[in-house]
């Protein structure tokens, strides 16, 4: 079957324009025309060979700036990071840059310092909430708790916390990657020099890399969850990892730069946000917080080294006796049965704990264990147990254990 | 040892300033340099929207008012200034080519 679309990886060296305009041109020659491009990957469509002219523009696509294209002749195919990929049927048509400082003088607004300070702020915010999840944690014995915490708790419950982490190394390294790039574009704009085909391609490489550590972090990420969660968790993942990037990164930093011309009206807008944000979110509520529908009788606190361990145990328990067929309502028994076990074992090892270095429980997933829950996880920290005890669990353990 | 932003002005940026003796949005300034120099200078797109902000930072130009959605600049008496400059170093730059190869030479 003859293929109506094919996909081409862009290399560093593409985002030199002059090497992906030829690279556009000589692949329209063979039918192959330029559609869009999604992730660094450029979209090819089937077509009749043509003669086509590609422009890269640098520039802002205001209103203004996009009726002087098209009385050139032009029109756009596609954005890429703020820039924007033309074509004209005209292979006379007028080259829009004609002198190499005013194209670097372009490209350098696209760095503008305002959306590094906030990816950079962004980054170390989400990595801040990634690496101190006690932030978010509620007790379930108190009800009230301030406004953020419920938000933050809310947000957690949407599993938007797992992907804070992601997009804080995200936002980093674009901020960073976006730094070196300003840097290097205002000392050839000052000094009125040609650049260093080797220092602009190396910065251009740096975006790629980490563009590709990025991803090879995503899969790495995905790899784990494949292992630890149900499919289902992974979709969660990356769709509201997506939404994340699309909502803050693309629309919030951009569109507010953009809309505000001075860059410094869409900071100061959103250190604004942030400190009213911050000082609502200081506001005391009373939050109903659900109950646990089943009866509590134990709550310890231990610290615990190896939480994985205990994970791991616990995730076959229902081939713990060996046998598959252990009926439905049991397990959740044998479940509890086996947390009591070792629960009482980290009790034991870990007599001498610290207690007075517990900073906070935090409620985690259910796993695959329904009545167990793991508090805390980071930094090897607080490891609580819940654990119900019911007549018919004391019948099951007796059946099975003693 | 590089050179400061606008020491010198390329004919671009040079073409573009002098069409800004009279206020102008982008698309009649990129006309204004292709009909004052015959067609024989023109300037792009890209580098004109590029210019004109940077200029305007650097107090050359003004933004002069806004009409249906474009901006029309006009030249302000530090960029005439700065013209004045670059006409004397281009002047002083013939001037020492004729010291060089003598005043009776012809093209």
């Amino acid at each position: 079957m003859k293929k109506n679309f094919k996909y081409i990886k862009m290399t560093p060296e593409m985002f030199e324009d002059h090497i992906l305009v030829s690279f556009l041109e000589q692949q329209a020659q063979e039918g192959w025309i330029f559609s869009q491009v999604t992730d660094y990957l450029l979209l090819f469509k089937k077509e009749q060979p043509q003669l086509l002219k590609y422009q890269w523009s640098y520039q802002k696509m205001d209103d203004e700036f996009k009726q002087v294209i098209m009385a050139l002749g032009y029109r756009v195919v596609c954005h890429i990071d703020g820039m924007s990929i033309l074509v004209s049927d005209n292979l006379q048509a007028e080259e829009l840059y004609d002198d190499e400082q005013s194209k670097y003088m372009a490209m350098a607004k696209h760095h503008s310092y305002a959306v590094m300070i906030l990816l950079l702020l962004a980054g170390l915010a989400a990595f801040w909430v990634f690496f101190h999840p006690y932030v978010l944690d509620i007790s379930l014995y108190s009800k009230k708790l301030s406004l953020g915490q419920l938000c933050l708790n809310l947000l957690r419950y949407m599993k938007v916390l797992y992907t804070s982490g992601l997009f804080g190394l995200y936002a980093l390294t674009s901020g960073i990657y976006m730094l070196y790039m300003r840097l290097y574009l205002n000392q050839i704009i000052k000094e009125n020099g040609h650049p260093s085909g080797k220092l602009l391609l190396r910065g251009l490489k740096i975006k790629t890399c980490l563009k590709n550590i990025y991803n090879a972090f995503l899969v790495l990420i995905a790899g784990v969850f494949a292992a630890a969660y149900m499919p289902l968790k992974i979709s969660q993942l990356f769709a509201y990892f997506a939404m994340i990037i699309y909502l803050i990164y693309r629309f919030c930093f951009y569109h507010w730069a953009e809309h505000f011309h001075r860059r410094h009206v869409a900071l100061g807008l959103c250190l604004g946000a942030l400190i009213l944000g911050t000082v609502v979110s200081k506001q005391m509520v009373i939050a109903e917080i659900e109950q646990p529908l089943y009866f509590e009788k134990n709550i310890e606190e231990v610290h615990i080294h190896e939480w994985s361990d205990l994970l791991t145990r616990y995730r076959y328990v229902e081939r713990f006796d060996g046998k598959n067929d252990i009926d439905e309502r049991y397990v959740v028994c044998l479940n509890e049965a086996i947390a009591r076990i070792v629960f009482q074992e980290e009790i034991q090892s870990l007599a001498s704990a610290d207690h007075s270095q517990i900073k906070g429980v935090e409620l985690l997933d259910d796993f695959y264990a329904n009545d167990v829950y793991v508090v805390g996880r980071k930094e090897n920290r607080v490891l609580v147990f819940r654990y119900r005890d019911t007549a018919e669990i004391e019948k099951i353990i007796h059946y099975y254990f003693e | 040892m590089g050179r400061k932003e606008f020491e010198t002005l390329t004919p671009q940026m040079y073409y573009i300033l002098l069409a800004l003796k009279k206020p102008r949005h982008g698309y009649e300034i990129m006309q204004e340099v292709s009909d004052l120099t015959h067609g024989q200078m023109k300037v792009g797109a890209g580098t004109l929207y590029a210019l004109l902000p940077r200029f305007e930072e650097a107090d050359y130009i003004q933004l002069k008012e806004e009409r249906e959605r474009k901006k029309i600049y006009q030249l302000t008496a530090k960029g005439r200034k700065k013209l004045q400059e670059e006409y004397l170093r281009m002047e002083k730059q013939m001037h020492h080519y004729r010291e060089v190869f003598g005043y009776e030479e012809k093209f």
